[in-house]
């Protein structure tokens, strides 16, 4: 479970966060949407502990998995390695075996697993993230802007494997300007203005362009 | 921390750099063993040869002298007897002073002091940091390594944009993250320069005793206060071009600027006479008694050498061998002072330069080192003692035999005396807290940026 609390947060004079309070529980996924500047990473960045807060107090419960718009990895090792070393760090040693069926869990082609991840595109990429967030049974993800750069093909599977980690009780936060995206993964929707929670509600029967709709209307 | 050492230890052994740095470092070594092997076998072979060109020297005088014999002064004036002073085992390893200041002086019973500076220790182009020694890849070219291997491991992540990631998987933190990978890189250094080690110690035959091992333990030491350095760099660059720019800017004002600005600062706070200028202040002294009465310079020798009273006078006309000889100890007696200060001056910037080698690492590794290995300055000082006392023990030997205008005939050369006193210079106390307390100093520095810095 994620809970903020009346999250202020400035960069110098300039306010980039002002009383922001948010919940996302077990078995649901919440989108942050919202322009550029809006602080939606900046949000993520103070649940991950990389920023601190001016005031309020954030809660998180479970192990958090962190999934970010780029995500980078060690390009001299190869996908399973990455998944490897990555979940060592996090105290979780993983045999090969292990290793494979966490990427083949994320869908992620058998003959690409052994191979330096030089040559794996942004998607392939994510999904070796996400295989390392499922090495560590994080029961807490955080995305940033996951379907920037993603074909509609790779954006379905990964609203699918969201879904599916949300039935097995995972609490999802992510970050995008994907309507679309929204429209067929999340539960609900915040929507950030100029650092502000400016509209917050559920998705169920909205497409997206009653979403963007909606969107316009809060901005 | 096993973990981060795994993941570091699969990205480096695939990066061409890890092997060409080590590599190269162990080639260096390699070559500076071989070097080292080369020098104490030379300097070996030197002194080993010294007994038979005295002996050649000594059976040119028989035959010079075969008919009739001659004046023990002639004997004495022709013949040169060697000192010399051992290397220690580890020389080989720490040529400090060896390959500048002699380690053998033929001397005569002439005045001493013309015969001592006749090599001289001011040449700025050998004594300059980094000759070819082992102690010079294990204290300079090792941190070097060292500072190449762990310049960018946050700043390098930070580019590649790893870090968050990295943050996010709570293995503890950026400085438990820079703490492993540099002491990775440090493991990898260390194990190379031990190998090194542990080849020179077979090729150089050194006795595995406590000796032998606490120079390695010293080298090793004085990669801390490197690993220090390589640390802050590592935990404040923001990108790995200046964190490279850093560590090189670190490297040459350690190397480099730091010893010269030292060496500058010592040479003008103390400014030591030069072998030349006692030299010519001794033989102009003693040309100056050919042309001066004979019996108050050999007063002047009589003052301090009362054991020779009962031959109080010299003719002021015919050359004699007591006058002669009386007259070169006068003139050495007459740079005393300046040979004092000659000597107190040394061991003064001797003294400071051992102090602030804090300022300079790689100075401070081979300031131990070399003292360890018995290469020093303190060695050299050493050696001009043992000269000093040598050329007294010709003195009490020749001279009551020359005053007393002994003849010496065939076969007077088997009684001439030799340099029996061939012990190495002694090893400076180790002491290891210099390094230890520097890398002290510097590691609190170390405070790695924010992940978002």
């Amino acid at each position: 479970m994620i809970q903020l609390q009346n999250i202020s947060k400035a960069f110098g004079s300039r306010p980039v966060l002002q009383n922001l309070s948010l919940q996302v529980d077990r078995g649901r996924i919440l989108g942050l949407l919202g322009g550029n500047g809006a602080g939606k990473t900046t949000t993520l960045n103070l649940i991950l502990g990389f920023l601190q807060p001016d005031s309020g107090t954030i809660t998180v419960t479970g192990e958090t998995a962190y999934i970010p718009e780029n995500v980078a990895l060690y390009p001299e090792l190869s996908g399973l390695e990455n998944l490897r070393a990555f979940a060592a760090l996090a105290g979780r040693d993983l045999s090969t075996q292990e290793g494979e069926n966490l990427l083949a869990r994320v869908k992620l082609p058998a003959e690409a697993m052994s191979r330096r991840l030089a040559s794996y595109s942004k998607g392939m990429r994510q999904r070796v993230a996400i295989a390392i967030a499922l090495a560590r049974q994080a029961q807490v993800f955080l995305l940033d802007e996951p379907t920037t750069g993603l074909d509609p093909a790779a954006v379905h599977d990964l609203a699918t494997l969201l879904r599916q980690l949300a039935q097995d009780g995972a609490a999802i936060l992510l970050t995008t300007h994907d309507l679309w995206h929204l429209s067929i993964d999340s539960d609900e929707v915040a929507i950030l203005s100029a650092g502000r929670l400016v509209d917050r509600f559920e998705v169920a029967g909205q497409d997206a362009a009653q979403l963007a709709q909606r969107y316009m209307q809060a901005k | 921390m096993k973990a981060l050492w795994h993941l570091d230890w699969l990205r480096l052994r695939r990066q061409a750099a890890t092997w060409f740095l080590l590599g190269g470092l162990f080639l260096a070594g390699l070559t500076a063993i071989y070097l080292g092997k080369k020098f104490q076998e030379q300097q070996q072979a030197e002194i080993s040869r010294l007994d038979a060109q005295f002996q050649a020297q000594c059976d040119r005088l028989e035959h010079r002298y075969r008919e009739n014999g001659e004046h023990s002064g002639y004997w004495s004036y022709y013949s040169f007897y060697p000192v010399h002073q051992p290397p220690r085992p580890l020389a080989a390893l720490s040529w400090g002073l060896r390959d500048v200041a002699p380690f053998v002086t033929w001397v005569r019973l002439l005045g001493l002091e013309q015969q001592l500076y006749e090599s001289s220790l001011a040449n700025p182009l050998l004594q300059s940091l980094g000759q070819f020694d082992l102690a010079f890849v294990l204290g300079v070219l090792a941190p070097l390594v060292l500072l190449l291997l762990g310049h960018d491991v946050l700043s390098r992540d930070r580019q590649l944009g790893v870090l968050p990631l990295l943050a996010a998987q709570g293995g503890g933190g950026l400085l438990r993250m820079l703490a492993a990978r540099l002491l990775l890189r440090l493991l990898l250094v260390v194990i190379v320069c031990s190998l090194l080690f542990g080849i020179a110690m077979i090729i150089l035959q050194l006795p595995p005793g406590f000796d032998t091992f606490a120079w390695l333990f010293i080298a090793l030491l004085g990669l801390l206060p490197w690993l220090a350095i390589t640390a802050i760099i590592a935990a404040r660059s923001r990108s790995a071009t200046g964190s490279l720019a850093a560590a090189m800017a670190a490297f040459v004002s350690l190397v480099l600027l730091m010893p010269a600005l030292v060496n500058l600062a010592l040479s003008t706070l103390f400014p030591v006479p030069e072998g030349l200028e006692l030299t010519v202040r001794q033989r102009q002294i003693m040309h100056d008694g050919w042309d001066q009465p004979r019996q108050p310079n050999y007063d002047r020798f009589l003052a301090e050498r009362p054991e020779y009273r009962k031959w109080p006078t010299v003719p002021e006309k015919d050359f004699t061998w007591r006058w002669y000889f009386a007259m070169h100890e006068v003139a050495d007696r007459s740079v005393a002072e300046l040979v004092n200060q000659h000597t107190q001056h040394l061991r003064q910037r001797h003294a400071w330069s051992q102090r602030l080698a804090w300022l300079s690492p790689p100075a401070l590794t081979q300031s131990l080192l070399s003292g360890h290995s018995g290469t020093d300055l303190d060695a050299h000082l050493l050696h001009l003692e043992t000269t000093r006392n040598f050329h007294e023990h010709l003195k009490a030997h020749f001279f009551p035999l020359i005053f007393d205008e002994t003849h010496f005939t065939a076969g007077a050369t088997k009684s001439f005396p030799r340099f029996q006193n061939s012990a190495p210079a002694p090893a400076a106390p180790l002491n290891p807290l210099p390094p230890l307390l520097l890398a002290a100093l510097l590691l609190p520095f170390a405070r790695p940026r924010p992940v978002l810095s």
